[in-house]
């Protein structure tokens, strides 16, 4: 084991506040990623949840949401349909609107209590078991319930903010609808999510009918074979659509995510916080570790270990504090997706990200390591000779 | 135990290894200049423990800085083995004299805490390019000279002071330097082992050939000298050859 590991491991009380900023600046950065994704993952949940081996989006999308206009021209559906390994497609459709809770009149006299109005999106499948809108978690007898006509589902953790429950009508854009089942897994902290069949949605005038349908649904005899699929599509395509995997589109919708200003400025923020925190910090740290052995850095100086070599040993020392204060930035940053978890939030780390933080703290550590340097100019030999 | 090749300079005993020539150095004080040494002659022999003694302030500390490439003089030469002035070469040169040619042994023991008596030594080895294993077998064989076979696997932590000031002797001894500069080794240690350290300083000039420079102001170390110099107020008032005593009387009293 090198020097500076020993060193480490033995002082790690000295290293501890360098660490630990290291740690919070990882999980300032990586926590909100976390949630921005999170939330981005939660409205595209029962897509990325349903049997598409496939997804098919206007030629100059970038992505599901957030990336220009997705939809097509109803007459490609044919398309795609004739390659021989495609076995459905079905068209993306969704809405969104004004919902309202209805409560039962009050025989005081007064005016209704709790009523409740929030603002909801509506995602459609086609309640067909095993189909490849519907999400591969539902069960056949919630299948079964949205086939009813005006019957919705929504995620147990809506039922509350919605002021509802299972049974209970509702008013969704002025329709009546009747709250039928729940699902569970799907939070969205931002959106409740009204999933309701494509009939259902025609009938309250929302659903897409005309030349133009939303993005396409694609299953696959062997969904293993997407990718190739994919690119024949895509060559036939005229330039018409493009076929994408739903790993692909899963990744260039979280992509998408950095389109929006307000989350790139809160991001960039928070990474000049913990960029200029765990500078400092890190760097007064090493400072303070490394003159405390000033001493002995200094004998290995009298015994001809070269200046460079002991710059070597102090970045070496910042990099293994780097890694140790990514492991509790993974650490912390497990723990608040955890707590996020409890309280029904979903998180998502796209790898980029974390990748990305992980350099980034990195660099953090050995800037300050590199700033530390000129602590070992008082590694002067002749000091111990007195 | 299979030994290296050569491991000691004892074929070079009775050669001079070190001489320096009218050693002028000034530190500045506020706005004067003090001398601290006014022009020194020394030179020093493979085999020999050159004793110099002095007050605190006489400058002593300073002649074994200039002399072993730590703190430039002013003015004079000094010759080193192969370097035939040590203050003309580069800084990186005069590293890599002290890497290949010197050991230090000072009053502190400046051991890092966290590496155990065995790593401190390979450390030292380490940077001066000996390859692990060998380095490591080295290692044992220093620490075994200096007794401290059993204490190998422990940090300084886990040390008495005189324990540590062995490491110190073994991380010095394990580079087989031609030169050994020890700076007051037994003033921060009892009697008993006072003696030890400086025992093994003297075996290190008799058996390997070493040239010790050991400066110190406790005159009972005397008696393991084969030459004495006094320096006082940055010059040397005498320097004494004489023969070690074959029974010094112990340190402890």
């Amino acid at each position: 084991m090198s020097l500076a590991l020993s060193t480490l491991l033995y002082e790690w009380r000295r290293y501890m506040a360098a660490i630990v900023a290291l740690g919070v600046a990882g999980l300032l950065v990586l926590a909100q990623v976390g949630m921005f994704m999170g939330i981005g993952k939660s409205f595209t949940a029962q897509i990325d949840r349903a049997r598409a081996d496939v997804m098919v989006l206007g030629p100059g999308a970038t992505a599901l949401f957030n990336g220009g206009p997705s939809g097509l021209p109803r007459r490609l559906m044919g398309v795609v349909y004739r390659h021989p390994e495609v076995i459905q497609v079905a068209p993306l459709d969704g809405s969104g609107g004004r919902f309202q809770n209805i409560t039962p009149p009050d025989n005081s006299g007064g005016p209704p209590k709790a009523r409740k109005m929030e603002f909801v999106s509506v995602t459609v499948i086609d309640p067909i078991q095993g189909y490849v809108t519907v999400p591969t978690d539902y069960s056949d007898a919630l299948i079964e319930t949205l086939r009813q006509p005006y019957a919705v589902a929504v995620d147990q953790t809506a039922l509350a903010r919605l002021g509802v429950k299972v049974g209970d009508k509702a008013v969704y854009n002025g329709k009546t609808i009747t709250i039928a089942a729940t699902t569970t897994g799907y939070p969205n902290v931002m959106q409740p999510v009204l999933v309701m069949s494509r009939d259902t949605l025609r009938m309250l005038g929302e659903a897409d009918t005309g030349e133009r349908v939303g993005p396409l649904m694609v299953k696959l005899a062997d969904p293993s074979r997407a990718e190739i699929v994919a690119a024949q599509l895509n060559k036939a395509s005229g330039g018409k659509f493009k076929a994408w995997t739903r790993q692909q589109l899963a990744a260039a919708n979280q992509a998408s995510m950095f389109k929006e200003a307000f989350i790139v400025i809160l991001l960039g923020f928070s990474a000049v916080i913990g960029i200029f925190i765990g500078v400092v910090i890190t760097w007064q740290t090493l400072r303070g570790a490394i003159m405390a052995n000033i001493k002995e850095f200094a004998s290995l100086r009298a015994l001809g270990v070269s200046m460079s070599d002991l710059r070597q040993i102090v970045m070496e020392l910042s990099f293994w504090v780097g890694v140790v204060g990514i492991a509790l930035a993974g650490l912390l940053t497990w723990g608040v997706a955890w707590l996020a978890g409890v309280f029904s939030m979903t998180m998502a780390f796209p790898p980029f990200m974390v990748v990305g933080v992980v350099i980034l703290l990195l660099l953090i550590a050995l800037a300050s390591g590199f700033l530390s340097l000129g602590v070992l100019k008082n590694s002067q030999p002749a000091d111990l000779l007195r | 135990m299979s030994r290296k090749p050569r491991t000691d300079h004892s074929e070079k005993r009775g050669e001079i290894a070190i001489q320096a020539h009218g050693l002028v150095k000034r530190f500045k004080t506020g706005r004067t200049f003090v001398e601290v040494l006014k022009g020194v002659d020394f030179d020093a022999r493979h085999g020999d423990v050159t004793m110099v003694m002095g007050p605190s302030g006489s400058g002593k500390s300073t002649l074994v800085a200039a002399l072993s490439g730590l703190l430039k003089p002013e003015e004079g030469q000094v010759r080193a083995l192969e370097a035939a002035d040590l203050w003309k070469l580069s800084p990186t040169r005069i590293d890599r004299f002290r890497l290949d040619h010197c050991g230090f042994i000072f009053q502190g023991f400046n051991l890092f805490p966290a590496l155990n008596a065995k790593q401190q030594v390979m450390t030292a080895l380490h940077y001066q390019g000996v390859p692990k294993g060998e380095a490591h077998q080295r290692a044992l064989q220093a620490l075994e000279e200096v007794g401290l076979t059993p204490k190998m696997n422990q940090k300084p932590s886990e040390m008495s002071g005189g324990e540590k000031q062995r490491v110190a002797i073994a991380r010095a001894l394990a580079k087989n330097p031609n030169l050994i500069f020890a700076d007051e080794p037994t003033s921060a240690l009892d009697g008993e082992n006072g003696q030890v350290v400086i025992r093994l300083l003297r075996r290190a000039a008799t058996e390997r050939g070493a040239a010790v420079i050991c400066v110190t102001h406790d005159p009972r170390l005397e008696a393991y000298a084969d030459r004495v110099i006094h320096i006082e107020d940055g010059r040397i008032l005498d320097d004494v050859r004489r023969t070690p005593d074959a029974n010094p009387a112990p340190l402890s009293h």
